[in-house]
């Protein structure tokens, strides 16, 4: 339906609430939510409409070329272990990324318009794993939760308690996907150079860590922070918080040398969260992983969508 | 309870030995009479406030070089209002060798069984809002089965003796994946670490009916690949292991349950002769520091009943 490859037009979401005078308690909502339109093209006023609340919510990542780190650990003849220093090329297509990640206050409208009781959602393998996706009193939603509902205090700190699949049906229900790691890694790293090879730049800022510019174990916090907090550690283009606060999850699985077979539930995560302990750690290209299953206060996610994915205005 | 150290006597320079009390000279390595090394005693000696021992316990893999490398770095860092001091080589090498371990992602090397003597970690340690109350993480690195065949036999190894009557708190580890899938070992194994510390505390016969005020904090290790322990540690030490709590209820006054975990995953790999080795995927310390500083506070708690 929506996503994938097929041709999306951008919609503003009907929910999108907006922060106003009217209305100051409200949540911003940091989403938009694009509609399947091979059929049926919106009309051209309509479509630029649609346009400017992707460029407001998202930001475009350039094509180019990203060195992702082969993960881990080799084994040596005499069984030591040490940590390959390969790196592997990938040509990554530009996309557009959502600016901030997905706040508490996006995924309620995901929560609210049922989508936990959509089977087109869900892989029909994990429909029973679905009815287990509950919140601390029992609802549909994520782990923690009450009711139905997040904490109100924070509506604008990214969702988390929500395991890959939860992501990943988000994505689909806005009409976008999740990154793989080159995406993830070319959104961090486009600015500093083009090829992403040779010297690499550590952080979105620069090549030091600084407690200021990420919600990480040493900013002393010990729990998210709002979406839109840590500008200094921006990307240019205006990409919130790659480093740090949460954990993201990627689209794809945590792949490295000696791993035994079958075995392997994880899928990747990035970017680190506020208690990740190590700066080397939580930077553009350390490549983590987690369980597809597992729902943690220190993951969220974001979303994509491929430029060629649009309509043009 | 505590044994007072002395500061410097006379030219020869006599130190009591933390551990065990006994009058030692400032020469050599190692307490003659319960191999405490000389070096702990002396820095103590120096700081003019007596020693206050917490110990941590825990049987061999229940990931006490990993927290306690863990927990020593957080001191160091200063975190959750506590702040510690490593204090000599071995303390330090615990620490670093963890942490740089953990930045490869594989955990630390086993702890060699074959020392002739154990090596003693020691941090300093106290609270920021009152630095002046100092007290001493004190373990020897315990070697293989050593606390287990003392609490078989005691007096087995007169050190872990001295060393459990005379500590004012410990922290008690369990690899809480196995307290998951062999509970009766680990409880068997609990009860007795207890029943040994309720012995060697009790106090004289009239206050018998007492209970023993020795603070103990139960931490859950690795916690990360078990959502049980992690979710609610009070109910899975009570699901687990009920002859720990209800020893516990019976003879001591304070006991609290922990879940901790040092990494937020871990995986296996597979060498080259086909074992699986564990390796950890991201470092995510969860509850630490919080046992040692429940025990710390309760041993500043004022609980004598009737005197004011
Ligand atoms: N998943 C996980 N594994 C751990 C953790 N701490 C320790 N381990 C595992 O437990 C093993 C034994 O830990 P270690 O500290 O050497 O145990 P010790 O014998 O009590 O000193 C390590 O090699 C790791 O495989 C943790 O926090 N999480
Ligand atoms: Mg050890």
């Amino acid at each position: 339906m929506f996503g994938g490859e097929s041709k999306a037009a951008v919609v503003n979401s009907e929910t999108g609430i907006q922060k106003s005078k009217d209305n100051p308690g409200s949540p911003k909502i940091h989403f938009c939510k694009l509609l399947n339109c091979e059929n049926e093209r919106p009309a051209d006023s309509e479509l630029k409409r649609l346009w400017k609340s992707v460029e407001q919510k998202m930001a475009v990542v350039p094509s180019g070329r990203v060195a992702l780190q082969e993960i881990g650990v080799t084994v040596d003849e005499s069984n030591r272990f040490s940590d390959s220093m390969r790196l592997q090329q990938s040509q990554v297509e530009s996309f557009y990324m959502d600016k901030t990640a997905v706040t508490n206050a996006d995924f309620l409208q995901f929560v609210k318009a049922g989508c936990y009781e959509d089977t087109q959602l869900w892989d029909q393998n994990i429909w029973s794993k679905v009815t287990q996706m509950v919140d601390q009193s029992g609802q549909p939603g994520p782990k923690f939760w009450h009711n139905g509902k997040p904490p109100r205090e924070l509506m604008e700190h990214p969702v988390v308690g929500i395991c890959w699949y939860e992501a990943k049906a988000y994505a689909q229900w806005v009409g976008k996907q999740l990154p793989t790691a080159g995406q993830w890694q070319r959104a961090a790293t486009w600015h500093h150079t083009d090829q992403d090879e040779g010297s690499i730049t550590k952080f979105t800022w620069g090549g030091i860590y600084e407690t200021q510019y990420a919600n990480a174990w040493a900013s002393g916090i010990g729990s998210t922070a709002p979406v839109d907090e840590y500008y200094d550690g921006a990307t240019p283009n205006g990409i919130f918080q790659l480093i740090g606060n949460t954990w993201e999850w990627i689209d794809g699985p945590f792949e490295f040398q000696n791993q035994p077979e079958n075995q392997n539930d994880l899928v990747e995560i990035r970017g680190g969260a506020f208690d990740t302990y190590l700066d080397s750690q939580m930077t553009c290209q350390f490549r983590s992983g987690q369980s597809r299953s597992h729902r943690s206060p220190n993951l969220g996610f974001r979303c994509i969508v491929p430029v060629k994915n649009l309509h043009r205005p | 309870m505590s044994s007072k150290a002395i500061n410097w006597m006379d030219e020869r320079s006599i130190l009591h030995c933390i551990t065990c009390g006994a009058q030692i000279i400032d020469s050599g390595t190692y307490c003659t009479s319960c191999e405490t090394p000389i070096q702990v005693s002396r820095s103590v000696a120096n700081r003019n406030t007596p020693a206050r021992l917490i110990s941590v316990l825990g049987a061999s893999g229940a990931g006490k070089t990993v927290y306690l490398g863990m927990l020593l770095d957080m001191l160091n860092k200063g975190t959750g209002g506590l702040r510690g001091l490593p204090n000599g080589a071995f303390s330090l090498g615990v620490q670093e060798q963890t942490i740089t371990a953990l930045e490869n992602r594989r955990f630390p090397e086993k702890t060699p069984s074959e020392a002739d003597h154990w090596q003693w970690v020691h941090c300093e340690t106290f609270d920021e809002k009152s630095p002046k109350r100092k007290i001493d993480l004190i373990t020897p690195d315990l070697a293989g089965e050593a606390l287990a065949l003392e609490l078989e036999k005691s007096n087995t190894f007169p050190t872990i003796r001295t060393m459990l009557r005379n500590v004012e708190g410990v922290v008690i580890l369990f690899d809480s994946e196995r307290v998951k899938v062999a509970p009766r070992s680990e409880d068997i194994f609990g009860v007795k670490l207890v029943s040994y510390l309720a012995d060697v505390n009790q106090r004289p016969t009239k206050e018998r009916r007492n209970k023993i005020r020795l603070p103990m904090s139960f931490v859950f290790t690795k916690a990360d690949v078990c959502a049980d322990a992690e979710d609610d540690p009070q109910h899975f030490a009570k699901t687990h292991l009920p002859g720990l709590l209800q020893f516990c209820e019976r003879r001591f006054e304070r006991f609290e349950f922990f879940a901790a975990s040092v990494v937020g995953g871990s995986t296996a790999l597979t060498d080259n002769y086909g074992a699986q080795i564990q390796i950890p995927l991201h470092v995510q310390p969860r509850c630490i520091v919080e046992p040692l500083h429940w025990v710390m506070r309760q041993m500043d708690k004022r609980l004598w009943k009737g005197v004011i």
